[in-house]
């Protein structure tokens, strides 16, 4: 029939036709990068793997695994133990100072559970870097004064405390004495750690009893990038792409907005007039929205390094809709100021 | 676009070879537009709707013609505790019924009920709407006959059928639309949407088969980038259907096909000159096999079987304006695939003893598999259910009907037995009151059960040990026909509802674990009435309606804050509507003026202060008018044009006052509800040879 021939051909062509691309975009012009460009290696996802420590002075990016340590013992005159923040890791102080008397009964009514609403901020260490609001207390030069803490890493189970760790940190010279066990292990290990001032910290890594490499010396990185715990309102809460700076040992950072100076205008006679903030989250999550916006464009940042270099940086994409990819974020950062 | 330019030019030529042929007359508008009588939803035969046990509503396809719909949702907008919620960033809309969401909301095509990937009935969007004889609205759950999902109402899409003798027909339309200011002529911005419908049958044979594009280009609101508000759109929709009936028995076969490419470009980012787009393409087959054999005068039997596949893909892609390259995104969750697969059977026999009883035994047998990302391992559940209802007339005024159901899962644990009763009662030769008690129930869904989602800051997993949801519903309607004098009648009808619902299912954080999962915690409950009145006289119709719907807070009842913030147990929402239409006679032509009031809609939330105290507050979504006007006229015995102005008050996005702004997943501030005043022209042809 004359109709349905019509009728076929016609639905063959449309079938083949509506499959062509709707993309018309006119051309556009994309501006050269100004100044240095460094793609993190965050080895990817949300809850990216790494933590990347950038000095911007040597033109370069250090990837560490996050998870590879527990404990950061600072190096500085105090005796201060933090715990690994760029993990969901808590912790909670026991009364008891006799590590060998601590068994899985101390985790009875022990809830150490923290994120997505669980937690609460005692577990975890000063969400801006105060090393005297840690959760681990002051290490005490009174031995007996050094009480037994539960330990949870990220990795282990919230409902099963045998996969928890109890430590005990005493002073030992000019170091630390750490000793520590899974929960239900009666056999207590220990180790002694000893401050090198070049580093902020000496990291301890519980599941592989042994102190590890994480963080470039103090004077080597100033910022970096990680998933990271923080807050919000009143609780614990763990950021993916959260920025910290090297507050201890001495960076700052400016929040810039381009509404006021743009980025490529700001120059050496407006640093002045900006306020620098130590804090661990100078820059911290507000660069960023994980949802729908992605890079705030309009933000920007100064930072000043521990050797009084001043950079401005900016992040290019962090893989929200930005042509990025997400747990590889890219940065560019120009020097404004050299130490003089 | 150039397929769009082709499906044109082919009506066209379609219009002009046909045109040739014939010199029947096309049926006038003016006669046919009038309330259809005959339902079929839930009933034992096809039946008026003043015998039915239920209140239907019921939506005409001429209604459907008068109002320039492209879609389904464009002849529901008006209707009567009938809201939408569109989703911006997925280009999906939603629908709620009397107070209650997508979910508890089951969508049927003749009888058969459509797959969805979640709670949202996109289903009711993916329907061509050209094949639409009736669309049959009935409140209050239908779960005896029509099983899960069904707990605030059905809605049963019922498509044009062959209606017996010998047939030749073909009907075609265009319509150009614009999206608020936004247009380009048959292709990219506006709506464009194109039809061909062919029917034939001889001998008892019949067969027909359709093609439609159905085109929206999106909306751009204040954006001035590559980003849109509201996301492109493009359906090709087609169905082709045979079958044979006779004097006693009716079986054909039908298959509906969708493809759906909703397009996201993203904005460029002028530092690395890339940008992300996103594509969600659909795919959707729907096959149904559909039976009706008439045994002898007291004993008909009725099946229906369908198979659905359904799949989803996700296809994100970065382009690269510097290099002019596009690759795709390596992220986790950016390509995805994913999969439904239904097989449906229900089978009924209507077996009447004398004028007294009938009875109306059934099963159903479904099967729902599922894969895709944040869904574990490929799982399928199946059900089987067995009900049987009566319909017992023991006085001439009197109809009762009980019904009960049961049901076995392969996975969850059914509610075993789900009974109803609904009654109808002739208060006088113009007055009917029916009083209805049902038991409702929503089957936990795979996603549910299965869910599987653990990221940075989500651990979510699936329950297989989720219960259904169920309900107590009560409902009564009066109706009442007023007049009827020669060409003036009017009809009242006032309706009352209650809803409890149990075991509703939600995500929480069950003791010391530290992952997410759905559990059946909550409750809800929704209440509340209409009133609506038609008025029929001699070329004019008007329906004017009101309804107050209120709908369950649930801090009312919560010990954190019911002390200290008391706040009402529900909230509530006004709404009302009024449909005119006029008909020119002499013109061969008819006018319609649509509107709908949405009042204001209440919703409390908890806002964390900065110090971590908590407070409730009020939330109210503006209340806002929809008004559209659009007219018909046959031009010739063939051809009919349409025009109209949809969204008339021009209408765009609505105020939220929540304070939970800018957080993940809030859903507060400006609610994009529609996108400007329209404008749209259509051409339809229409020839029959009988």
């Amino acid at each position: 029939m004359k109709l349905s021939r019509h009728f076929l051909v016609l639905a063959v062509v449309t079938g083949f036709l509506s499959a062509c691309s709707k993309d018309e975009d006119a051309t556009v012009v994309i501006p050269p990068s100004d100044g240095s460009e460094l793609t993190l290696n965050g080895g990817g996802g949300t809850g990216s793997p790494n933590t990347v420590y950038v000095d911007f002075s040597a033109d370069s990016a250090t990837a560490a695994a996050r998870t590879s340590w527990s404990l950061g013992f600072y190096s500085g005159s105090d005796y201060r133990v933090v715990l690994n923040g760029f993990t969901s890791m808590s912790a909670v102080a026991l009364t008891k100072t006799d590590i060998s008397t601590v068994g899985l009964s101390d985790a009875e009514g022990v809830s150490l559970a923290i994120g997505q609403g669980a937690g609460t901020l005692s577990m975890i260490d000063d969400v801006f870097g105060d090393l005297t609001k840690t959760v681990i207390a002051e290490v005490s030069a009174t031995e007996s004064s050094n009480v037994v803490y539960l330990v949870k890493p990220e990795t282990a189970s919230a409902s099963d405390p045998s996969t928890w760790y109890k430590v005990r940190i005493t002073r030992s010279g000019s170091g630390y004495s750490l000793q520590y066990a899974k929960l239900g292990e009666t056999t207590i290990k220990t180790a002694a750690i000893t401050k090198d001032a070049t580093y902020n910290f000496t990291f301890f890594s519980l599941e592989n009893g042994a102190t590890v490499k994480v963080e470039p010396k103090k004077a080597e990185w100033d910022i970096a990038w990680s998933y990271a715990a923080y807050y919000t309102a009143t609780i614990p809460y763990f950021f993916s792409d959260f920025v910290v700076i090297n507050q201890y040992a001495g960076v700052t950072a400016a929040k810039m907005d381009t509404a006021t100076i743009s980025y490529s205008n700001f120059a050496a006679t407006d640093i002045a007039a900006q306020t620098f903030v130590s804090a661990r989250d100078a820059i911290g999550s507000s660069w960023r929205a994980t949802t729908g916006n992605g890079i705030y464009k309009n933000l920007y940042y100064i930072v000043k390094d521990a050797a009084g270099n001043y950079y401005k940086l900016k992040f290019v994409s962090m893989g929200l809709n930005d042509g990025g990819t997400r747990g590889y974020p890219v940065i560019e950062y120009k020097l404004v100021q050299s130490a003089s | 676009m150039r397929s769009g330019l082709i499906v044109l030019a082919c009506t066209l030529a379609l219009c002009n070879t046909v045109c040739a042929q014939s010199d029947r007359n096309a049926p006038a508008v003016t006669d046919s537009v009038r309330l259809q009588d005959v339902v079929v939803t839930g009933q034992y035969i096809p039946q008026s709707l003043k015998n039915s046990v239920y209140q239907v509503r019921t939506i005409s396809a001429e209604y459907i013609k008068l109002r320039g719909a492209t879609n389904v949702l464009g002849v529901l907008d008006n209707q009567l505790g009938v809201r939408f919620s569109n989703d911006a960033t997925l280009g999906e809309t939603d629908v709620e019924i009397m107070g209650m969401s997508g979910a508890s909301v089951k969508i049927l095509l003749d009888g058969v009920p459509l797959v969805d990937r979640g709670s949202t009935r996109q289903s009711l969007s993916q329907v061509d709407v050209s094949t639409i004889e009736r669309i049959e609205i009935v409140e209050g759950p239908m779960s005896v006959v029509y099983g899960t999902d069904a707990l605030a109402g059905v809605i049963n899409i019922i498509t044009k059928k062959h209606t017996g003798g010998s047939q030749l027909s073909v009907s075609a339309r265009v319509q150009e639309e614009t999206v608020g200011k936004e247009y380009a002529l048959l292709d990219g911005k506006g709506v464009h949407n194109e039809n061909i419908n062919l029917q034939w049958a001889k001998n008892g044979f019949f067969t027909g088969a359709g093609i439609t594009r159905n085109d929206f280009g999106g909306w751009t609101d204040t954006l001035t980038g590559r980003k849109k508000a509201w996301k492109p759109k493009d359906q090709l929709l087609t169905n082709g259907t045979f079958g044979y009936s006779n004097k006693v028995l009716k079986a054909w076969y039908r298959l509906d096909y969708l493809n759906e490419d909703i397009i996201s470009q993203g904005d460029i980012n002028y530092d690395n000159g890339k940008a992300t787009d996103q594509r969600y393409l659909t795919e959707r087959y729907t096959h149904q096999a559909q039976a009706v054999w008439q045994l002898n005068s007291r004993l008909s039997l009725n099946g229906s079987a369908s198979y659905q596949q359904y799949q989803r893909r996700t296809r994100t892609t970065i382009k690269d304006f510097v290099t002019g390259t596009e690759t795709l995104s390596p992220d986790a969750g950016t390509q995805d695939v994913s999969e439904f697969n239904t097989a449906f059977f229900r089978g009924t026999a209507q077996y009447t003893i004398n004028s007294l009883l009938s009875f109306q035994p059934g099963i159903e047998y479904r099967r729902d598999a599922s894969s895709g990302q944040r869904i574990e391992g490929n799982p399928d559940i199946t059900d089987y259910s067995a009900f049987l209802s009566a319909e017992i007339k023991p006085l001439s005024w009197l109809n009762i009907r009980p019904g009960v159901r049961l049901s076995k899962n392969s996975v969850y644990d059914a509610p075993p037995v789900i009974p109803s009763l609904n009654t109808k009662i002739a208060l006088g030769k113009d007055v009917d009151l029916r009083l209805s008690y049902a038991r409702g129930f929503r089957a936990p869904a795979l996603r549910e059960l299965y869910f599987y989602f653990f990221d940075a800051s989500h651990s979510i997993k699936g329950n297989p040990d989720l219960k259904a949801e169920y309900s107590n519903s009560y409902t009564g309607s009066v109706t009442w026909q007023a007049l009827h004098q020669g060409n003036l009648r009017l009809n009242v009808t006032g309706t009352g509802f209650y809803n409890d619902f149990n075991d509703r299912i939600d995500v929480a954080i069950i003791g010391s674990s530290d992952t997410s999962t759905y559990v059946n915690i909550s409750k809800f409950k929704t209440t509340g009435g209409t009133l609506s009145g038609v008025l029929n006289w001699k070329d004019l119709q008007v329906n004017l309606g009101f309804s107050y719907i209120g709908r369950y807070n649930q801090y009312a009842d919560d010990e954190a804050y019911n002390k200290t913030q008391p706040s009402p147990e529900f909230m509530w929402t006004p709404e009302a509507n009024g449909n005119v239409t006029y008909y020119f006679r002499k013109l061969k032509g008819a006018v319609n003026l649509s509107y709908k009031f949405n009042g204001v809609r209440p919703a409390y939330e908890v806002v964390t202060n900065t110090d971590g105290s908590t407070f409730l507050h009020e939330v109210k979504t503006s209340s806002f008018h929809q008004l559209d006007v659009t007219a018909t006229r046959s031009v010739t015995s063939y051809l009919s044009v349409n025009a109209g102005v949809k969204n008339l008050l021009d209408n765009t996005n609505i105020n939220n006052n929540s304070l939970n702004t800018g957080q993940a997943h809030a859903t507060g501030g400006l609610l994009s509800m529609w996108y400007g005043r329209s404008y749209f022209l259509g051409i339809s042809f229409n020839w029959n040879h009988n």
